[in-house]
């Protein structure tokens, strides 16, 4: 058994492992492609919590500022933000997705543990058994060793290109949520009164609205860094 | 496994419609960069932006890691790059003869004469942010303010690579 040959078993059983996200990645690529969806170059993606907290708080202003179209992109983002901390947790798992799962649907261990049982069928061993008995165990440990560290770099390979895929989506739906958010927020005239404190000659949108929050925040809270973080992602 | 949210006609034609905007944004956004960095454009310098505007085409960001080739000696392409971040190195047939810092532009005599490029650029930091576009030729006829400054420009660049090279015959 070559390398080569153990690599296309892991990405085989690897790809079906992964075969739901990955499912869903290519449906969300296809949406964006079909619909020339931009991906904006700045890092929308860690600015999803202020962007959730911001459609919490204007539902609670005015509960019917929100379009439905709005409403499915905020669940299209949660979801999918929930499948990337999944994702992002398969790193901590990479044991537990070898050990049993993987050695328990590879063919070739299924064999050595067989052969290994049936010489549960001849006891007492005699010397000649207790030596192919011990070759046997010694060579699927040697086996099981190989496939782990083969299985691990795989493994940590395709979990890192999924948390990529699943970012430049997020990155994406992110930025358009965003803009409907903000879009739909300006119609509203409970939200608007809430925002009358900001500065009225730009544009309100989630830069002016951090900018604003910045200026009435207590500094060096969390919040306040947060924020400040966000601020240079939307300018 | 995560349920996943269906959109009906409704909701892609909001999000057409924001990409028209989202779009002439950026655009409007790429265009405000290159017209703050026009003058160090030496091929575009002192066109008026009314008429620059009207000569750009495919004008775009455009990130390269390290060692990607930006252009290809031997490659027939339109593009002009300027270098908004990182830096590159210049190789002729695999044997490396130059650097281009940031803020400076290259690419732009092949563009306009659509000639092969005559040597490869390759991105040598770790990542290399460009500002990318093409001249529209077919523009130009109604532009004819600007195309005289363009000419004027790529001669002047020209002469200045000449007079670089005379300094070094003489130095040698």
């Amino acid at each position: 058994m070559n390398v080569d040959m153990i690599k296309n078993d892991i990405g085989a059983y690897l790809d079906k492992y992964f075969g739901a996200t990955y499912d869903i990645i290519d449906e969300n690529l296809e949406f964006m492609e079909e619909y020339e969806f931009i991906e904006p170059k700045e890092d929308y993606f860690s600015s999803i919590a202020f962007l959730n907290a911001t459609m919490n708080r204007f539902t609670n202003l005015d509960h019917a500022f929100s379009s439905e179209t709005l409403r499915k992109l905020f669940r299209d983002i949660k979801n999918l933000q929930t499948l990337h901390q999944e994702s992002f947790r398969y790193l901590e798992k990479t044991n537990e997705s070898f050990d049993p799962r993987f050695l328990n649907k590879s063919p070739l261990f299924i064999e050595m543990r067989d052969e290994i049982a049936e010489f549960d069928e001849y006891l007492p061993l005699d010397k000649e058994d207790k030596e192919t008995l011990a070759l046997i165990k010694e060579q699927y440990s040697y086996m099981r060793k190989i496939y782990y560290e083969n299985f691990k770099n795989e493994f940590v390979k395709q979990v890192n290109g999924i948390l990529d895929l699943l970012k430049s989506v997020l990155n994406s739906k992110a930025y358009y949520f965003d803009r409907l958010l903000w879009l739909e927020a300006s119609k509203s005239a409970t939200i608007g009164r809430s925002l009358k404190a900001m500065d009225k000659t730009s544009e309100i949108n989630s830069k002016t609205y951090i900018a604003h929050r910045l200026k009435v925040d207590l500094p060096y809270t969390d919040e306040y860094k947060y924020l400040q973080k966000c601020l240079r992602i939307h300018k | 496994m995560i349920q996943q949210v269906v959109y009906d006609i409704d909701d892609i034609e909001k999000f057409i419609e924001l990409n028209k905007t989202s779009k002439a944004e950026e655009y409007s956004q790429t265009l405000q960069k290159l017209l703050n960095a026009q003058n160090k454009i030496s091929i575009i310098a002192n066109i008026e932006p009314s008429e620059l505007k009207v000569i750009i085409d495919d004008l775009k960001f455009v990130k390269y890691n390290f060692k990607d080739f930006i252009i290809k000696e031997g490659d027939v392409s339109k593009e002009i790059f300027f270098i908004l971040s990182g830096e590159c190195h210049v190789f002729h047939q695999n044997k490396k003869i130059g650097e281009i810092p940031m803020g400076k532009s290259f690419g732009e005599s092949a563009a306009i004469f659509s000639t092969k490029r005559n040597a490869s650029v390759v991105c040598s930091s770790k990542e290399v942010t460009v500002l990318s576009f093409s001249i529209n030729h077919d523009n130009m006829d109604f532009c004819s303010s600007a195309l005289a400054t363009l000419y004027k420009n790529l001669a002047l660049q020209i002469n200045n690579k000449l007079e670089e090279i005379n300094s070094k015959l003489v130095q040698k």
